[in-house]
């Protein structure tokens, strides 16, 4: 069963892939515009180098062949060559990714701590002066635009207190204020649900019956409550690794960090098929593994998956 | 309740109190400095990328062939002497002896000629600097210090080019070790070096202990002050100020001009406007698509614009007006070309509607049999363009002119234009050499930069005489043709020539910028005190 489960989530995640692959490879191509053309024409370039250029990246070959082509290279792991950057998709991928993740992991656990930690603690006393602030904040962190907050979050520790870098990376104080801005947003959400989940278990007939035989609040709360509460946030905690990824392509341009999503607006922007393509790949490789990996933790936390 | 309250502002006050107290994170020793990059270019390497940016830190790590004084002359730099053939095809440069790269290389006309065909080598993929060597066909080295280049037409503009960082000679032993990855380990003759380059997050360069000053280029005459400096980029317009501000940069380029006020009132940061020799930001009328094929309504649109309030409004003044083609600080600027009357003047506007035969109607727009007078617009989202699009929106609202607007990327400006659908598309372009008007107003640039769609046989000629042209006063005399007919055909409605305003904290003292305007001069650079 394990493993028919674990099988079944492995193939999901590589035909989501694939599904996202072959989005993104047409609907970049139906953007309207030339790549080549908008970089050569932007330098002031002679004319007779378009052709050229677009030779030396097989734009000049019919669609369904380029698509081939692509899918051909992407199976043995490559990813092209960026027609922007003129180097391996793969090289720019590696060299901006760590920063990303670093960005996203240390968003999701604020994010998990905070709103795991805020959500709980409003439920233990719904409608409790601590149960209000938390709605009121996250549903504030739910509706403040990251851009919103970060410059607001850089004009005050950066610019004002000058606790904490604006801008930039490298060291454990560049990642707090991004972390902080980006890990709030999600924050809200998952407070909300964990309110709302351990409420509803905690509303069970049989935690009920526990608490009127004198169990022990504690035990109560880890064993009858928590266990029952848990699987819905696992699961939606996938979806927030999601949510992180993209929107580390905001905080990374608000704080001038490198990153995989400054890099993929650009690609974006400048149509740069191979690189766009190559960043949703690795950023849909990862968020379905994130997914598949939540919802795993969810099914085995879940007795009525996991013992049929 | 009370109490908690208590401690809670009683804690924060604590909090603010140690915040006040604590030393500024940006003192200490040495002589670094952070300078905020606006844009993290795709590629560092001067050879093969585009990108102005790039240049802000690279021309310090390059010593180029010749060298653009602020009086516009081309002077020596790495080439002594040099000399022209009377039919324009050939440049003979005799380079400086005693010269070695960072490396250890020495500079020599080998070294001149490796970095020559690298840049003509289309593997290499060069964009720009391949532009600007023209009708480049070979060089060849004559003796050790002795280089040979010949071109297949005449081309004036070669002397601005060799002055221009694109084309700076590079250690060809650190060419031929890198190969592609040249980039990140960039080797010249510059009063710094390069350290470190981590894409989208820093530029590092080093002093260069063993520069050779060569005289009437810089100033300073010993080693720069500065040992140090950190390119970052600051890509969000929003967050420049506040880098400024925290004290995380030292020095800032393209400040918003709505920061900028900001900054006049803070003592510690200073705003320093630097004017940028070229094309000034105009708007593109097509000659070749209605309503703007009618010369009188792209006369009438020039008159209906109010350029003064758009350069106030957007640009919070610290622009000023362009009139014509070219910017009115670069050398070629013909002032009698232009568009001088920066306020509107609707009724000659609209006087020359009525004569197109659009008439105003009862909703206040103007039409002709049935069909309205309309516009299309395709603006990019740099630069403030999309601002000043919505002011001349509403200017020729007042004029009875409808302005559509599309904000869209550079791509599909193009397609746009490759489908003759627009009326307007908005560029500046920075340049010392009006050959720059080329690329903008020749036909045989149609289907690229020639946005007008001119097609005019005089404009052609003017600008290829001008191209060909050896005499300076000649050329100047060409060029100031080539701008009073693009005005005369009103082919273009100038907005504002650019000025980069530059925010510089106190400590950093007062920053010169090259001739172009964009590159810091980092050499002759004079601390106030330690910045960090």
């Amino acid at each position: 069963m394990t493993a028919l489960i674990l099988g079944r989530r492995a193939a999901t995640t590589l035909l989501t892939v694939l599904a996202v692959v072959t989005l993104v490879f047409f609907m970049m191509r139906l953007l309207p515009g030339d790549p080549v053309e908008a970089m050569l024409v932007e330098a002031g370039a002679p004319p007779g180098m378009v052709e050229r250029w677009r030779e030396r990246y097989g734009l000049d070959q019919p669609l369904p062949v380029q698509y081939a082509i692509y899918l051909g290279s992407l199976a043995q792991g490559d990813l092209g060559e960026s027609i922007l950057y003129r180097r391996a998709v793969t090289s720019l991928v590696a060299e901006q990714f760590p920063s990303t993740i670093a960005l996203s992991v240390t968003a999701f656990l604020v994010a998990l701590l905070l709103g795991g930690a805020g959500g709980l603690a409003a439920a233990m006393r719904p409608g409790s002066p601590a149960d209000n602030a938390v709605r009121l904040l996250s549903t504030a962190g739910v509706s403040l635009p990251t851009y919103w907050t970060g410059i607001l979050a850089i004009l005050l520790f950066g610019a004002t207190l000058r606790w904490l870098p604006s801008g930039g990376s490298g060291t454990w104080r560049h990642l707090v204020l991004p972390a902080l801005t980006l890990g709030l947003a999600s924050a809200g959400v998952i407070a909300r649900l964990t309110r709302a989940s351990v409420l509803e278990a905690a509303a069970q007939p049989h935690v009920q019956v526990a608490l009127s035989r004198g169990l022990p609040r504690g035990l109560l709360i880890t064993r009858h409550v928590l266990r029952n509460a848990a699987p819905a946030v696992v699961a939606m905690l996938g979806l927030q690794a999601g949510f992180l990824l993209a929107g580390t392509a905001i905080t990374e341009t608000v704080f001038s960090r490198p990153g995989l999503g400054r890099l993929l607006v650009e690609a974006v922007v400048a149509k740069d098929y191979p690189l766009a393509q190559g960043c949703i790949v690795v950023a849909a490789l990862t968020y379905t593994i994130a997914n598949a990996v939540s919802d795993t933790v969810a099914d085995f936390l879940d007795p009525r998956v996991r013992e049929p | 309740m009370g109490t908690r309250l208590r401690v809670g502002l009683l804690l924060a006050a604590v909090c603010m109190a140690l915040a006040s107290c604590s030393p500024a994170n940006h003192e200490g020793t040495g002589s670094k400095l952070v300078y905020g990059l606006t844009l993290a270019p795709s590629g560092l390497d001067p050879h093969i990328d585009v990108s102005s940016e790039l240049g802000i830190p690279l021309n310090s790590v390059y010593d180029t062939l010749v060298f653009r004084s602020h009086s516009g002359e081309y002077v020596p730099m790495l080439a002594e002497t040099w000399s022209i053939s009377d039919d324009g095809l050939r440049y003979e440069f005799r380079l400086r002896q005693g010269i070695r790269f960072h490396d250890g290389t020495p500079f020599d006309a080998t070294a001149v000629k490796r970095t020559l065909d690298r840049i003509a080598d289309p593997e290499s993929g060069s964009r720009r600097a391949v532009t600007l060597l023209g009708p480049y066909v070979s060089s060849s080295v004559r003796d050790e210090h002795t280089l040979v280049v010949e071109l297949s037409q005449p081309f004036a503009p070669l002397l601005d080019s060799f002055s221009q960082v694109y084309l700076a000679p590079a250690s060809p032993a650190a060419l031929d070790k890198w190969g592609a990855e040249y980039q990140f380990h960039q080797v010249g003759t510059g009063p710094f070096k390069l350290s470190e380059y981590l894409p989208k997050d820093h530029v590092t360069l080093v002093r260069y202990d063993e520069y050779v000053r060569i005289p009437g280029t810089y100033e300073r005459d010993v080693l720069p002050e500065v040992t140090e400096v950190e390119f970052r980029f600051l890509v969000e317009p929003a967050v420049r100020l506040p880098a400024l501000e925290s004290g995380d940069a030292d020095v800032v380029g393209e400040i918003p001009p709505q920061d900028a006020s900001r900054i006049e009132q803070d003592d510690e940061i200073e705003l320093v406007p630097v004017a940028i020799p070229g094309l000034p930001l105009v708007g593109f009328l097509n000659t070749q698509a209605a309503p703007t094929d009618d010369i009188r309504v792209r006369q009438a649109l020039l008159l209906a614009t109010d350029r003064a309030q758009i350069v106030q409004t957007v640009f919070g003044g610290y622009s000023p007006v362009a009139t014509g083609a070219l910017s009115r600080n670069h050398a070629d600027y013909a002032p009698t070309a232009g568009h001088s009357a920066p306020s509107a003047d609707i009724a000659g506007a609209a006087a020359l509607l009525d004569e197109a035969g659009w008439r105003l109607g009862n909703n206040g727009m103007r039409s002709r049999e049935g069909t309205p007078l309309r516009l299309r617009a395709y603006v990019m989202g740099w630069g403030m363009v999309p601002e000043v699009g919505q002011l001349l929106q509403a200017q020729w609202k007042g004029l009875g002119v409808e302005l559509q607007m599309e904000e869209v990327t550079f791509a599909a400006a193009l397609a746009a234009v490759a489908a003759n659908e627009h009326n307007l598309i908005f560029w500046s372009e920075p340049g010392t050499d009006a050959d720059l008007l080329t690329s903008f107003f020749h036909s045989g640039r149609l289907g690229q930069r020639n946005w007008s769609r001119a097609a005019s046989p005089d404009l052609d000629a003017a600008l290829n005489a001008a191209r060909e042209a050896s005499d300076r006063g000649a050329r100047r005399e060409l060029y100031a043709r080539a701008q009073h007919l693009i005005m005369d055909q009103a082919l273009i409605i100038p907005i504002r020539d650019y000025v980069n305003l530059n925010g510089v904290r106190a400590c950093v003292g007062e920053l010169a910028f090259d001739s172009r305007g964009w590159f810091p001069n980092l050499n002759d650079l004079d601390l106030t005190s330690s910045c960090r």
